[in-house]
């Protein structure tokens, strides 16, 4: 019997909790945006960490809740594009190549600057990096040279990839990754003095190509390839520093004297959406300052804002610092999308021999 | 029997799978086909095919991919086929363990099983390590990234289904039939290849058909044994879809790969022995 009335108990407690918080989820909280939905397309990397910094304090300003559809680039794009007359997608997070192709593919629109308050606080570079306001770039990386500085000499340009002694030992991003066209860029700018004649990038590549161990299309195949002593030098994404650092080898970091190029990670707003000012105000807050300072020390993306600072061990796993950043050369997107498959065509044909 | 009983039950016991199939296979694999036949108005047209056939680097992988499935189908025949007579052939408890050796692989994934190829074919892993120290190659030899890498990685992940196709199939040859031969005046031999085989001939047919459909369509093993280098149809196909957005020319690409594995299927049942 007593057992009964203290399930009774619980029971009835457990109802009028329910019936409390339903309660309590109809109470207007008097925020702007209660009720709404904002949809956002991103990566599915450090989600918790994302949750954290910029979901969560985000949806407790506005009042809306936050769905996100998560993916890689292409399948987003994919998805969006497919979708494009029924769109769902209020911001979209895209790499800067895939959201050129957004941009052209009609499934992204310019943001409203003057809803942007925050726009004045970030690199000039990040502001338009696709041109006609399709974006803005909240996320700086670049691709740096890595080297065991106990098997190499210290690395100094990008040509040192091309010396005979690191022959078998040598490794660069594929073509079809983010950085890519980036290298070919690089390779013509240290063996002409600036990019415009790509035909001599191509021409080192095919010399480089027989002293590659493999090209590598992931950032966790080159920390492998790293962990198992088979790469000495490579070119690298600056997110992936912290796992190449944490493999206990002799590792090093170089400024080549021909610069690295860089890119962002790139916001956007979503062609058919329903919630255009919700839209920009998400925009807008991932280049505030405390979003960009949280995400910077957990190290997940790193700043475009020029105000935010952090400590020295940290800013190394980062794409941070003035020496660094003055170092950076930004591609255009449009340029590089046009020259794809022409290059990935060139690409096989020199690694299919 | 009540013939409309069995049709019953034949419909019921074939229904869900066939309804299955049905929906999830052949409704998107018409799909796919038609879709490769169709221009961008809609019409029917074959200049998806020409644009990727006349396409240099498309016959290039299109001989590589296929000269790796047909080196790793023979090997896998080679060594398997026996290896699954002699399971055929076990009782009791050396049979079970035998047959759970042979599934053991296929429960790891096939990630994980080609990751350990990295470590076993790396610089500084066990083959090289064992080939310097008994100095029969001076230094580390490359081993990973090479056609080799990836055909000793798909011998390993689609040699147990040939093993287990066959061995299925050989337990239905009566040793009986065996003995009868021999007490005929065949040798051991020639009971083995005029008997036994065309025999379990079906086994064999679908064991060559997993291997070559598997190894001719992998991604995994190809992409990371292969890498960069050695660039496959699957590989080729991804590259396509995902990164140029070229859906049209992976729809031909994957039309392509399922017509060779027919074309094969069919070549191989010509070989079939009269009267079975």
């Amino acid at each position: 019997m007593k057992k009964m009335l203290v399930m009774c108990v619980v029971l009835v407690a457990s109802f009028s909790s329910l019936f409390a918080q339903g309660t309590s989820e109809k109470e207007s909280t008097g925020l702007p945006y209660e009720g709404e939905t904002l949809t956002v397309s991103m990566w599915g990397y450090n989600m918790d960490i994302l949750e954290k910094n910029i979901i969560t304090p985000f949806e407790e300003k506005y009042g809306c809740e936050i769905v996100v559809e998560t993916g890689n680039n292409s399948d987003r794009l994919t998805k969006m594009v497919a979708r494009k007359n029924n769109p769902i997608v209020d911001v979209a997070l895209f790499a800067g190549s895939h959201t050129y192709k957004a941009k052209e593919a009609g499934v992204i629109k310019p943001y409203d600057p003057s809803l942007l308050t925050n726009l004045d606080a970030i690199m000039e570079e990040a502001k338009d990096p696709i041109g006609d306001m399709y974006g803005i770039g909240y996320s700086l990386s670049n691709l740096g040279l890595f080297y065991r500085s106990d098997k190499c000499d210290e690395i100094t340009s990008w040509k040192d990839l091309l010396d005979p002694s690191y022959a078998g030992t040598v490794s660069v991003p594929t073509i079809t990754t983010t950085y890519g066209p980036a290298f070919i860029y690089m390779l013509t700018k240290a063996f002409t003095g600036d990019f415009t004649n790509t035909e001599v990038g191509w021409q080192k590549l095919e010399e480089l190509a027989p002293n590659l161990i493999t090209a590598y299309s992931k950032s966790s195949e080159l920390n492998t390839l790293i962990a198992q002593e088979e790469v000495y030098i490579a070119p690298y994404s600056s997110f992936a520093w912290g796992s190449i650092a944490s493999t206990g080898l002799d590792v090093a970091k170089a400024i080549p004297e021909e610069g690295l190029p860089g890119t962002f990670s790139i916001a956007s707003v979503g062609a058919g959406t329903k919630n255009e000012t919700l839209a920009n105000e998400f925009i807008n807050w991932l280049i505030s300052y405390d979003v960009q300072l949280n995400e910077a020390l957990d190290q997940v993306d790193s700043p475009v804002r020029l105000d935010v600072e952090v400590p020295e061990e940290i800013a190394q796993n980062l794409a941070y610092g003035e020496e660094l950043v003055s170092n950076l050369y930004f591609f255009d997107e449009a340029e590089l999308a046009a020259n794809q498959e022409e290059w990935i065509n060139r690409w096989n044909s020199i690694f299919s021999k | 029997m009540n013939p409309l009983k069995s049709k019953k039950t034949m419909l019921f016991l074939v229904g869900p799978g066939f309804i299955f199939l049905l929906i999830f296979f052949f409704l998107p694999l018409m799909y796919v086909l038609l879709e490769s036949f169709q221009g961008e108005n809609g019409q029917l047209t074959l200049v998806r095919y020409y644009d990727v056939l006349k396409n240099a680097q498309f016959k290039l992988v299109f001989v590589r991919t296929l000269k790796m499935a047909l080196v790793v189908t023979p090997i896998a025949v080679i060594i398997g086929y026996p290896c699954a007579y002699f399971i055929s052939k076990l009782k009791g408890k050396k049979k079970s363990i035998l047959t759970t050796l042979v599934i053991l692989p296929l429960m790891t994934s096939p990630v994980a099983r080609t990751y350990a190829w990295i470590v076993i074919l790396g610089k500084y892993g066990i083959v090289n390590a064992f080939l310097t120290s008994l100095h029969i190659i001076p230094e580390p030899t490359r081993l990973l990234y090479t056609e080799g890498a990836i055909i000793v990685g798909l011998l390993q992940l689609f040699m147990p289904i040939l093993i287990l196709t066959v061995s299925s199939s050989l337990e239905n040859v009566s040793s009986e039939v065996e003995e009868a031969a021999l007490s005929l005046g065949s040798n051991r031999l020639g009971v083995f290849f005029r008997v036994v085989v065309p025999l379990s001939f079906e086994g064999l047919i679908m064991g060559i058909t997993l291997v070559f459909t598997g190894c001719f369509t992998a991604y995994v093993t190809p992409a990371i044994l292969g890498g960069a280098n050695v660039l496959t149809l699957s590989t080729l196909m991804r590259e396509q879809a995902l990164v140029l957005m070229n859906w049209e020319a992976a729809t031909v690409i994957a039309v392509i790969m399922i017509i060779t594995t027919l074309v094969l299927y069919n070549g191989i049942r010509a070989f079939k022995p009269r009267n079975m």
